[in-house]
């Protein structure tokens, strides 16, 4: 068998040179024209072709698309922390206003550091849709890191330019191309509306960030031009121990660097800290990992989707072609020869198909990043460049995916046997009734699924292949439901309306038809039941929300000073705070602090807050250890902490936990376990009172404010200025806010389910589609009898109605299942939080309208198709 | 000879063919007329190595078909039989002249275009060589079906009712056409039919009952 593919592959890679090859060249021939009579079949029905084309183009593109935006978003991550990080071994960085005196504290008095200052600003510039990030870095001592920014300098002289020149600075490649910027030419940019100048030095040849804007210039300009003069952002440390210490071995080095990272660390003011570089991003990209793994759940659901296109098409393809197979079986075409043409064809339409889902791809991940920017997920401004990777994916995607579909053809045309005589052949079906492998195959996939999903401690990924063994199964067994659906309908249809033989004929057609219709039921099945059990998820996850943020955001107004995104959240006057404490128509002021501490290897935030009564009742508590929680906190050093960190760190109620912040490691005691949905990190609460005993005072960054006032009313009671410098904002704005960015997260989910149910649409039409070819000659018979066109649409409609809503009823059920266990299961892993599953009232409706309009949709052509005088569509043949 | 057969059985839910022992020399056209459901087809099939034999002997061509595998026979089929239908199982995907030249590419012949240009100017179809069968009418379809199991030269032409989907008028026509191309190459002919109006034209007649093969008798010719 190996030696007659390899055979056939070498024939037609070397036909072209055997001319002289007679017996060859015949032989290729005969192939060519085998093959040519298989092809033909695509020449009558264009559309089956076409439909195969785009379920691999569809269901690869969206996959390409998908590992675009991830790459995009994973580049993004790595790039805005790591991209002037390379080199060094640590940074100080941090919520709070870094001070240049603190890095010329260091700098001048612990030996063996190499420091770097920077300052990081987003700026503006009108021809660029994005922010670019600035970066100001001191030349003389960046010089000392060695990174590819620095290696530049001694390239060009950039090093002596900056210095020298005012305002100049070093674009990479992608904003130079961005904003068609020359070398020497002017930038007009904006920080906090006011304008600067810059001069294009020279290009970064190898920036590390090659697909975000990003400008570096002189500190002491930068510092200017934002108007920071005593501000860092960062500080780039490497620990310089083999130059300083090289009398030294090994451990007393090691025992030296321990030292110095201890000397910094206690020096550090509070809401800084030393962080190594790689830990912010490891730590981003792990809180991202759970959102791509939902992406790709998504698009690789479009692939089945896809698939089951193919396989659809390509089964009917191949049904409609048994009758020439077998002429061509008698004739004397080998079955090798059949499988070798059938295989030929179906390789060059997976490539041709899945290099034009490439660009499709490309075009598709250019849409959904529009939604993910607006969604404010991180992800970078563009996208990056094809890989060869991503070529070479889609290509095995769509080569091994087509294949894969079009397996049943592949196996089972070269064992169509030789046109018997005597036999008129027309496509042959086998019968499900008299198999019962796919009730044992779904059943067995529902045990493993069941099983897979039972196990607490599996992967999230070990889960998702639950949940798509799962729906496979519930795939398999929805053409047995159907079958009973129109079993009972036919029982019902005989006691309620004996006499409407088109209604009894109609049920009975679509249980003969059920061969055919089978993988168009499930494609659309399981594309209904997914739409319904994300919209479920997601219905009940926004309600869970929104419950959550009518508790928790309880002030009636909300505020904090005026900040950009780039800066950190600025401390609120003290005299302010005081000032709206003393009106007597304020109840309370809840005064929070926001610290990132790491507890593990986790960063999680630490809210700081005096926690008056009102703020508490904002709190659901889940677990305590049976004594009131509360006064703990507040008088008995205790904390609480949230759902997803309970979970990610398997903590519970009285464990104590090590929180490490400024240098200081603290034990404290977990009292309460509350709900929250704002932090899928972790959050723990801490009253000010047990922060304070512990670490560094912390200036409050943001405030509730409890009573009967109004913005105006505050407003009324500060000066201009201070009413410039400041933010409120009421309840309802911030609720109304919060789920609006849940809302835009989500549009991206519900992009790729709308693709995952067009192609299943279109799987429902070519079956109908399908379906109508083979039924010409019964309907030619149908209209000898007398039936009418309105009649003979009414079969074929009633068929369509009957698929589309028991499709629609069996997504119901499978769709109720995929909504529990993606709360129960992935919600639970991937975020930590625990959330009950709601319906809304006629929410179960929806699936079946889906179906019946998704039915209805796809077989108004057959119908009307049917209607016609079936005369005129008749073959000679 | 082209077709022995000896002590054939084959039965299906019961016996349908039972001892059959028949032997078809070069050259010759035989008949094979029976009822339905007496087991025409499936003799034919069973010739063709279409179907398996329960026990008994094929021999086409001189090789024993009883003893190929499904590949061996596939290759004989190809070789050695050319197949005319009741419904001519033309391919409907290929052109009357790609119908045509299909046996004589599976065979590596030098048949060229004009080679079966030639034999379709026979059957007076030259105009219709580069048209899909679906625009032919069934004589015409019946014609070129008939070309193509003769073109590769075969040692045996099976035919199964070939007039069965044709008018009197044509049936005749398509008859008279078939005889004259396998006497004018020399060439054999087993062909199952229910008009026993054929019995006249043929070298030899056999029937078909109750699974038996009776001999009918031998004819003169036309």
């Amino acid at each position: 068998m190996e030696n007659f593919w390899l055979t056939q592959l070498w024939l037609i890679l070397e036909w072209p040179k055997n001319e002289t090859l007679n017996h060859q060249n015949s032989y290729m021939n005969s192939l060519l024209l085998t093959g040519r009579a298989l092809t033909g079949h695509y020449r009558q029905h264009p559309w089956q072709l076409l439909l195969m084309w785009l379920g691999i183009t569809l269901g690869v593109a969206t996959v390409i698309s998908i590992e675009l935006l991830n790459d995009s978003a994973r580049q993004s991550i790595v790039k805005s922390h790591n991209s002037l990080d390379q080199t060094a071994s640590h940074t100080i960085e941090g919520d709070a206003v870094l001070l240049e005196k603190f890095y010329r504290e260091i700098q001048l008095t612990i030996p063996g550091i190499i420091a770097t200052p920077l300052l990081i600003a987003k700026v503006n510039h009108q021809d660029s849709e994005h922010a670019l990030t600035l970066v100001g870095i001191d030349p003389f001592t960046y010089s000392d890191f060695g990174d590819q920014v620095s290696q530049q300098f001694d390239k060009n002289n950039s090093l002596r330019s900056l210095l020298i020149n005012k305002n100049t600075a070093l674009v990479n490649q992608f904003t130079f191309d961005e904003l068609n910027l020359s070398i020497g030419s002017e930038l007009v940019l904006w920080h906090k509306e006011k304008p600067f100048r810059l001069i294009v030095h020279s290009v970064l040849e190898s920036a590390p960030s090659t697909s975000d804007n990003l400008l570096i210039m002189d500190i002491g300009q930068a510092k200017k031009n934002l108007g920071k003069e005593n501000e860092l952002s960062q500080i780039k440390l490497r620990l310089d121990l083999a130059t300083v210490f090289h009398k030294n071995t090994e451990n007393q080095r090691e025992q030296q660097r321990n030292r110095i990272l201890d000397n910094i660390t206690s020096r550090l003011p509070a809401g800084l800290y030393l962080d190594k570089p790689g830990r912010k991003t490891n730590n981003l990209l792990q809180m991202r990992r759970s959102f791509e793994l939902s992406l790709n759940a998504l698009s690789g659901m479009a692939l089945m989707m896809g698939l089951f296109l193919v396989y659809n098409s390509s089964h009917f393809g191949f049904l409609q072609r048994q009758p020439m197979l077998a002429q061509l079986r008698a004739m004397g075409v080998t079955s090798n020869e059949i499988g070798f043409c059938l295989f030929i064809e179906y390789i060059v339409l997976a490539i041709s198909a899945a290099l034009s889902a490439i660009p499709i791809g490309w075009l598709l991940a250019d849409s959904l990043l529009e939604l993910m920017v607006s969604g404010h997920i991180e992800s970078s401004n563009s996208l990056p460049r094809l890989s060869i990777s991503t070529i070479f994916q889609a290509l095995s995607l769509g080569v091994f995916g087509s294949l894969l579909a079009c397996i049943m053809p592949l196996v089972t045309a070269p064992r169509t046997g030789a046109r018997p005589f005597g036999n008129n052949l027309s496509a042959s079906l086998t019968d499900d009734e008299k198999h019962h492998w796919p009730l044992f195959f779904g059943v067995l996939l529902l045990i493993a699924a069941s099983a897979i999903l039972s196990i607490r401690d599996t992967s999230i990924v070990v889960s998702y292949a639950g949940i798509a063994l799962m729906m496979f199964g519930c795939a398999i067994l929805s053409p047995l439901a159907y079958r009973l659906i129109l079993h009972l309908l036919d029982r019902v249809q005989r006691r309620l309306f004996p006499h409407h033989w088109l209604l009894q004929l109609t049920v009975r057609e679509s249980t003969r038809n059920l061969s055919r219709t089978r993988v168009a039921l499930m494609a659309l099945m399981i594309a209904i039941a997914t739409s319904y059990g994300m919209q479920l998820m997601v219905g009940s996850f926004r309600l869970s929300v929104e419950n959550w943020l009518d508790e928790r955001l309880n002030a009636p107004i909300y505020l904090r000073m005026q900040q950009t995104l780039s800066t950190p959240a600025e401390p609120i006057p003290s005299h302010l705070l005081s000032l709206l404490k003393q009106q007597s128509n304020i109840d309370a002021v809840a005064e929070f602090s926001f610290q990132k501490v790491w507890v593990g290897n986790r960063q999680v935030e630490m809210i700081i807050n005096n926690f008056p009564l009102q703020t508490r009742s904002g709190y659901r508590l889940l677990a305590d250890n049976n004594r009131p929680p509360w006064p703990q906190l507040l008088h008995e050093t205790g904390i609480m902490i949230s759902e997803p960190m309970a979970y990610h760190l398997e903590l519970a109620v009285n464990d104590k936990i090590i929180i490490e912040l400024d240098g200081k490691n603290s034990a404290l005691n977990i009292v309460g376990i509350f709900q929250d949905y704002g932090s899928e990190q972790g959050r723990l609460i801490i009253s000010r009172n047990t922060y304070n005993s512990i670490w560094d005072t912390q200036p409050a960054t943001a405030a509730g404010i409890y009573g009967s006032i109004t913005i105006q009313s505050i407003l009324a009671l500060l000066s201009d200025d201070e009413q410039k410098s400041i933010k409120l904002i009421d309840q309802k704005a911030l609720r109304n806010l919060s789920l609006k960015v849940f809302d835009q997260t989500f549009a991206i989910t519900y992009a790729l389910q709308l693709v995952a149910v067009t192609v299943a649409f279109m799987g429902l039409f070519s079956s109908l589609l399908a379906i109508l070819l083979e039924r010409r000659e019964q309907m030619s018979i149908y209209h000898h009898l007398g039936l009418s066109g309105q009649e003979r649409s009414f079969l074929i409609l009633g068929e369509g109605l009957l698929i589309g809503a028991s499709a629609g009823i069996i997504a119901i059920a499978c769709g109720e299942w995929l909504a529990w266990l993606l709360l129960k299961v992935i919600n639970l892993k991937a975020f930590g939080w625990n959330l009950p599953l709601t319906h809304s009232a006629f929410g179960w409706l929806q699936p079946v309208v889906l179906g019946v309009l998704a039915a209805l949709l796809a077989t108004s052509y057959p119908a009307w198709k049917f209607s016609k005088d079936p005369r005129s569509d008749a073959r000679k043949s | 000879m082209i077709v022995t057969t000896q002590h054939l059985y084959k039965s299906f839910s019961q016996p349908l063919l039972k001892d059959i022992n028949l032997e078809i020399k070069k050259g010759e056209i035989v008949l094979l007329l029976g009822q339905s459901g007496s087991g025409k087809s499936t003799l034919l099939n069973l010739i063709a190595g279409l179907q398996t034999i329960d026990s008994g002997r094929i021999c086409v061509a001189g090789q024993r078909l009883d003893q190929m595998n499904d590949k061996q026979r596939t290759l004989l089929r190809r070789r050695q039989i050319g197949f005319i239908y009741q419904h001519f199982n033309l391919i409907p995907t290929l052109t009357v002249i790609e119908n045509l030249l299909l046996p004589a590419r599976l065979n590596n012949l030098p048949i060229k275009r004009n080679d079966a240009l030639e034999v379709l100017k026979t059957v007076a179809l030259t105009q219709q060589a580069d048209r899909l069968p679906e625009y032919l009418s069934g004589g015409e379809q019946q014609r070129v079906a008939i070309c193509r199991a003769l073109i590769h030269n075969p040692a045996l032409i099976l035919a199964d009712e070939p007039t069965g989907s044709l008018d009197n008028k044509t049936a005749r026509k398509i008859i008279r056409l078939m005889f004259s191309q396998v006497r004018a190459q020399q060439q054999t002919m087993l062909m199952v039919s229910h008009n026993e109006e054929l019995i006249g034209l043929v070298d030899r007649c056999y029937y078909l009952r109750d699974g038996k093969l009776l001999a009918h008798s031998t004819l003169a010719h036309p």
